[in-house]
């Protein structure tokens, strides 16, 4: 059994990988560009739930009980391929096709449930409905799995999403959780010049949730915020993570003029760079 | 479901709304993964029955049918052959970018249930009328989109779109259903219904205009020109060997829907014609491109020639 520090850090390990793979295969796809600074910005979430949180098998893609993920903000797909890919789901091969030619792996995922991605986003409001639905046909069915949707705080713009919360809630799905990226940044800027929403936490809770705030770059407080002991019965579980768009790389961090971008040669290894740099640190301060 | 005489009576007095609302609970009844979304229509869309008889396989979402069909999706991809009901306009409209992109994209198992599709509404004005749902539902791939047309076909194509993998627009128009089958019949999706043969001039109908066109076609042969009449009950796949056969053995193809007049049944029809490279004449008759004045359905019918009388002058109009 690991401890909870050994959790953290194999989060934080995973996080390192899913940028640095990102950075490989973004700037691999070239003039097509990429989402980096979302996929940055979910790192850690992505980590925390495919190795510290959720329940799967690769092996039993169909496995009634496994637990569900619905990437709501779709935009985020290449921290999805990597997670997948690192949890045994997508070959390392198929990454490479990224946004390629009669890829399977679009610039926003299509449904390939063989490979782990059971849900096909892109279009923002969506995924928190698909979501419920996956949370309420576990309560008709009485299964035990987890739903969690990761939603960016941009993508709460979209009125669909505030449908599906307010059902939720009305259902009483407390197997479902939403994740909310709050990276206080969305396509066209910063959200306070496109659309201030205020206190998030608030309008979660005045929707009937039960509220998580965490630093969403902190495995242990997002494996603790994850974990059951948060769950109160009855309520859905809604859980505010306050983000930097672009962690890790500073050209891309809170830099509105990144959110999708063709990174040149030149940037790609000074980020690279960097990544690595941080890591080393990072296992430094963990191993003392 | 047993069909019999009986039954198609009873069918003939509900009208669409509860011929679909029977079918459901006979859907239901044999298959344990029949679920229902109901967006705050349940009355409107005979959806109660269920919701009483099964609580643990219904859910209410409210008015927000952009939910509805996104968590029709939900429960579809993990099992579920869930039935989304409403009004057609809001059905196809409000939600079209959660039917194209989660049901379609998905080629998820979600039975979308379009009430008073067309001018059905009548004086409720065209907030409520749907003159574009056909257009729309039949340009998304893996939708496959349905118009019965008599009580005993709304109750039996309810039941085989269960039983009919993927995503499903079932479109429902008219306030009554007088009856068009008065035996039994073998219902195909993506077959056409041949209701009367002819030589002369082939009727091509859909929903509501069925009993109407078939009428048509019954008086259109007392006086001698000799009509076939067929129910398209499909709209996507359309059956394009029943209008190349209708193309090569009659010199005249009348279509006839309450749709409007772009993107529906007369179009997907023109489409294979065209193909054909052949001469047939098309004539298309539904509701014309534009927010007209309001009237009560039969008189909607009347005023756009969809009624027995105005197919039958327009076949003597465009038949030489």
């Amino acid at each position: 059994m690991m401890t909870r520090n050994e959790i953290a850090n194999n989060i934080a390990y995973k996080a390192y990988i899913i940028r640095k793979t990102a950075l490989d295969m973004g700037y691999a796809a070239g003039e097509h560009g990429a989402h980096f600074g979302s996929t940055l910005s979910i790192a850690e979430i992505m980590a925390t739930l495919f190795f510290g949180i959720m329940h799967y098998d690769p092996k039993h893609t169909d496995d009634p009980n496994r637990d569900r993920f619905v990437l709501s903000k779709g935009h985020g797909s290449l921290a999805l391929y990597i997670t997948l890919s690192e949890a045994g789901y997508i070959d390392k091969e198929i990454l490479k096709t990224f946004e390629t030619k009669d890829s399977i792996l679009p610039g926003h995922p299509s449904l390939h449930p063989e490979l782990g991605i059971e849900y096909a986003t892109g279009s923002l409001g969506h995924g928190l409905s698909l979501g419920a639905g996956a949370a309420l046909a576990a309560k008709w069915d009485r299964l035990s799995y987890m739903t969690y949707v990761l939603c960016g705080d941009g993508e709460c713009n979209e009125g669909s999403i505030w449908e599906a919360a307010m059902l939720a809630s009305k259902e009483h799905l407390d197997n479902l959780v939403a994740i909310i990226d709050c990276n206080r940044m969305q396509s066209d800027g910063f959200v306070k010049d496109i659309c201030e929403y205020g206190d998030m936490a608030a309008k979660w809770r005045a929707f009937g949730w039960n509220v998580k705030e965490v630093n969403g770059h902190d495995p242990l407080e997002l494996y603790n915020a994850l974990g059951k002991n948060n769950h109160a019965a009855g309520k859905p579980l809604a859980i505010i993570a306050h983000t930097v768009k672009g962690k890790g790389v500073t050209l891309f961090e809170n830099n509105p003029k990144t959110h999708h971008y063709r990174i040149k040669k030149d940037e790609y290894e000074a980020a690279l760079d960097e990544l690595e740099r941080d890591e080393k640190n990072r296992r430094s301060n963990y191993e003392g | 479901m047993k069909v019999d005489l009986e039954l198609i009576q009873k069918l003939a007095e509900l009208g669409p709304r509860k011929s679909f609302g029977f079918g459901l609970m006979e859907a239901a009844r044999e298959r344990d993964n029949v679920v229902c979304i109901g967006a705050d229509l349940s009355g409107t869309c005979k959806t109660e029955e269920f919701r009483e008889r099964y609580p643990d396989r219904f859910v209410n979402v409210g008015i927000a049918e952009q939910n509805m069909v996104g968590i029709g999706t939900g429960v579809a991809v993990c099992g579920k052959i869930a039935y989304c009901a409403s009004f057609a306009s809001f059905l196809s409209m409000r939600a079209c970018e959660q039917i194209r992109t989660d049901a379609a994209y998905m080629n998820a198992n979600v039975k979308l249930i379009a009430h008073d599709a067309g001018c059905t509404v009548g004086t409720q004005g065209y907030t409520h009328y749907a003159i574009e749902d056909l257009a729309i539902t039949r340009a998304i791939p893996n939708m496959t989109v349905v118009s019965p047309s008599d009580g005993l076909s709304i109750a039996k194509m309810t039941i085989a779109i269960a039983d009919y993998p993927g995503p499903v627009y079932m479109r429902l128009t008219g306030t009554r259903t007088p009856v068009v089958y008065e035996t039994d019949y073998e219902l195909k999706i993506g077959k056409a219904n041949l209701l009367r043969d002819g030589t002369d001039v082939t009727i091509i109908a859909t929903g509501s205009c069925v009993y109407n066109a078939l009428q048509a076609g019954n008086e259109l042969s007392k006086e001698g020109i000799s009509v076939r009449v067929l129910d398209m009950q499909t709209i996507n796949p359309l059956d394009e060997d029943a209008v190349k056969r209708a193309s090569e053995e009659t010199r005249l193809i009348l279509t006839v829907e309450e749709h409007g007049l772009i993107g529906g049944l007369g179009s997907a029809v023109s489409d294979v014609i065209a193909g054909l490279g052949q001469s047939t004449r098309v004539v298309k008759l539904g509701l014309p491109n534009v927010f007209g004045p309001i009237a009560d359905h039969v008189d909607q019918m009347e005023r756009y020639e969809l009624d027995i009388k105005g197919i039958v002058a327009n076949v003597k109009k465009n038949y030489k």
